[in-house]
């Protein structure tokens, strides 16, 4: 997992230095470039990233030999970075005098609202769903439901998120066409107040997030909810004269679920994805918008940021997956 | 493999899907040779402006709805069946252009997935051991990576590498065939780049099987090569699923071509992706919404078709996961 971190740093070095295209003077040009760094070495600019201005300024001071330390010595000291190490993603290059962090720490809070509720909401209709497909198996409830999961999965986000502005917001007027309905302070950082226009402005987007979610959530359950009911113990516990919806609830669901939170995992990258299209298709001011702009205006610090940002957030959802996996499954046990 | 096409022919919903793409691959093919300039008698109009049909713009029809004709004196008579975009290109033919990019994107990352896969599960397999061990080790690592933001990045590096566009021999070569394929070939690269790697995981379990078998073991006794048995023992028989496997994999191709156009990271303009047409479509969803009305309901389409045949395939060669 840390290297999927290491991974990620390697890239920013690259991308770095193609900013000069923009079509301002030569003077303001060298001098946001300055700013940036970007006259340095690509070794010291990664350096400065990793590290911090002041750790790389440290070490031209010292050993004032290494090539590229003329310009460094020439710039650090204007320097803003303090290193990724450090927590400091540095400055954006396109929105003036903004730091990433200022940034992520705005828009991240907002990106996992709109995250968590898909997920939410996935497991909410999806579960229910697959469980009554896999109980009126081959009837027409079946049937129905399983080509709406393989709709589901083939509506991509970028058709549905415009489809349902167009029906729900434009033609009938129901919910607002786009931004967010939360502003800061959240409770504990990220729960906003569950104010009805936060909930107006949520509802279109976390559809067309969460829908692909239902769609593969309820395939799962549904198969594996057949699987487990052809278990032997199922059999015993019917025998045993159980009612019907303890058998299922108690017995079936909680063992067939198991599959369900394996693909959490995956299923969270999938949210991750979607959420960039999202959240540019509603104007939400998340990350995956912030992202999204930044690759068009190539600001290269905002987007080895993001990106590092969201690394570490598909790492954690994974491990997260891994304990919730063990916790279901008591026969899974970590070596 | 007769049963398992007769169950397949039996799967309505999957003969339709192949029915639909082979339709679709037809169209994409023919798209110089049937598309709307074409077919109403207007080529010549077209070529005398130097345009590509897909490109051809016609400024006076910007946002013409659909069923109107255009009031361009070039092309008087010309009816526009799904309207035109912002700068008055005629959306059904882009659309037809745009389901050879999808359908490429497709097919193309479908091969390379297949064959890396394929060529990497079956030596790992085979070969076992240590080097089994570290060949998996390192598909492990890339299955820890976030397989869209790697494309993503990828893509960003790409673009910026094209844009400064100064590059000589063989970067500039690539360049040259990625600026002739309309920037396809960037997008081929970044999804066959990691996609290979469940393949991969497939293909090595498959011959691990197959390993043990009498045939296999025959094979050796008889004092066949292992060149012999990789190729005429092994690989007939691990093919198969792993088509399967495969084809299941190719809505995700598509949507990922589409979803990197979207945010202008996919093809360049003014090849026609899909999602590059959804995205300008979205732009004026409330003035001209029939836009995104053709490419969005040909990409849900043609993904949906490709859903139901690899899961008629699925079902066909897989009778035990029937109805999963």
């Amino acid at each position: 997992m840390l290297t999927v971190f290491s991974m990620m740093r390697a890239l920013p070095g690259g991308p770095f230095d193609f900013e000069g295209d923009k079509s301002l003077a030569k003077a303001v040009t060298d001098n946001l470039e300055r700013r940036h760094h970007l006259d340095w070495s690509e070794s010291w600019q990664f350096v400065s990233y990793v590290l911090g201005d002041d750790v790389a300024g440290a070490v031209c001071e010292t050993i004032p030999s290494i090539p590229g330390c003329d310009k460094v010595l020439d710039g650090y000291k204007a320097g803003v970075s303090r290193g990724v190490i450090r927590g400091d993603l540095g400055m954006a290059m396109r929105q003036r005098g903004r730091t990433i962090n200022g940034i992520i720490g705005e828009s991240f809070p907002v990106s996992l609202q709109l995250g968590l509720m898909a997920i939410g909401f996935g497991l909410l209709t999806g579960i229910p769903l697959g469980t009554i497909a896999a109980l009126k198996q081959n009837t027409t409830i079946d049937y129905a439901a399983s080509f709406f999961a393989v709709l589901g999965l083939s509506v991509p986000s970028l058709v549905l998120g415009p489809v349902l502005i167009w029906i729900f917001a434009l033609k009938l007027g129901w919910f607002p066409v786009s931004t967010w309905g939360a502003q800061p302070p959240f409770f504990l950082g990220f729960i906003p107040a569950p104010t009805k226009d936060f909930f107006m402005h949520a509802a279109l987007p976390v559809t067309a997030l969460g829908l692909a979610l239902t769609a593969s959530i309820a395939r799962l359950t549904r198969a594996s909810l057949l699987q487990v009911i052809g278990e032997d113990y199922i059999r015993t516990a019917r025998a045993k004269g159980l009612p019907q919806s303890t058998l299922i609830v108690r017995h079936a669901l909680r063992n067939s679920l198991i599959p369900v939170v394996t693909i959490l995992g995956p299923l969270t990258a999938s949210v991750v994805t979607g959420s960039f299209v999202t959240e540019f298709v509603f104007g939400i001011p998340g990350m995956g918008k912030h992202f999204i702009t930044s690759i068009n205006n190539r600001d290269y610090s905002m987007i080895s940021g993001v990106t590092l940002v969201y690394a570490l957030l598909l790492v954690i959802a994974n491990m997260i997956v891994d304990i919730m996996y063990a916790w279901l499954d008591p026969r899974i046990k970590f070596e | 493999m007769g049963d398992a096409m007769r169950s397949l022919l039996h799967h309505r919903l999957a003969v339709s899907s192949i029915v639909f793409i082979l339709v679709l691959a037809l169209i994409a093919i023919l798209a110089g040779l049937i598309n709307p300039y074409v077919l109403q008698g207007y080529s010549d109009a077209l070529a005398a402006t130097n345009q590509a049909p897909f490109a051809k713009q016609t400024l006076q029809d910007n946002y013409a709805r659909p069923m109107t004709e255009s009031k361009n004196p070039d092309l008087q008579g010309f009816v526009y069946y799904a309207g035109a975009d912002n700068l008055g290109r005629d959306i059904l033919t882009r659309t037809i252009y745009g389901a050879r990019i999808s359908l490429s994107v497709a097919l193309v990352a479908a091969l390379v997935s297949l064959i890396i896969g394929i060529a990497y599960g079956l030596t790992s397999g085979y070969l076992g051991g240590r080097v089994d061990e570290i060949m998996m080790r390192f598909v492990d690592f890339l299955y820890g990576l976030p397989i869209v933001i790697v494309v993503i990045l990828m893509q960003v590096y790409f673009k910026a590498v094209a844009r400064r566009g100064d590059a000589s021999g063989i970067v500039g070569v690539i360049l040259d065939a990625n600026a002739a394929l309309g920037g396809m070939l960037f997008v081929f690269i970044a999804i066959g780049a990691l996609n290979w790697i469940g393949m991969a995981r497939i293909a090595r379990g498959q011959t691990l099987s197959y390993k043990q078998k009498e045939f296999v073991e025959a094979a050796r006794a008889t004092g066949s090569g292992s060149r012999r048995i990789l190729f005429s023992h092994l690989m007939p028989n691990i093919l198969g699923p792993c088509i399967v496997q495969e084809t299941l994999q190719i809505p995700g191709y598509i949507l990922l071509e589409a979803f990197l156009s979207f945010i202008g990271l996919g093809v360049d303009a003014p090849t026609p992706s899909w999602g590059i047409m959804i995205n300008e479509g979205f732009q004026a969803l409330r003035s001209a919404p029939h836009i995104i009305l053709v490419p969005a309901a040909a990409l849900s389409l043609t993904v949906l078709a490709f859903n139901f045949l690899g899961d008629g395939l699925r079902d066909a060669f897989d009778p035990r996961q029937r109805g999963v």
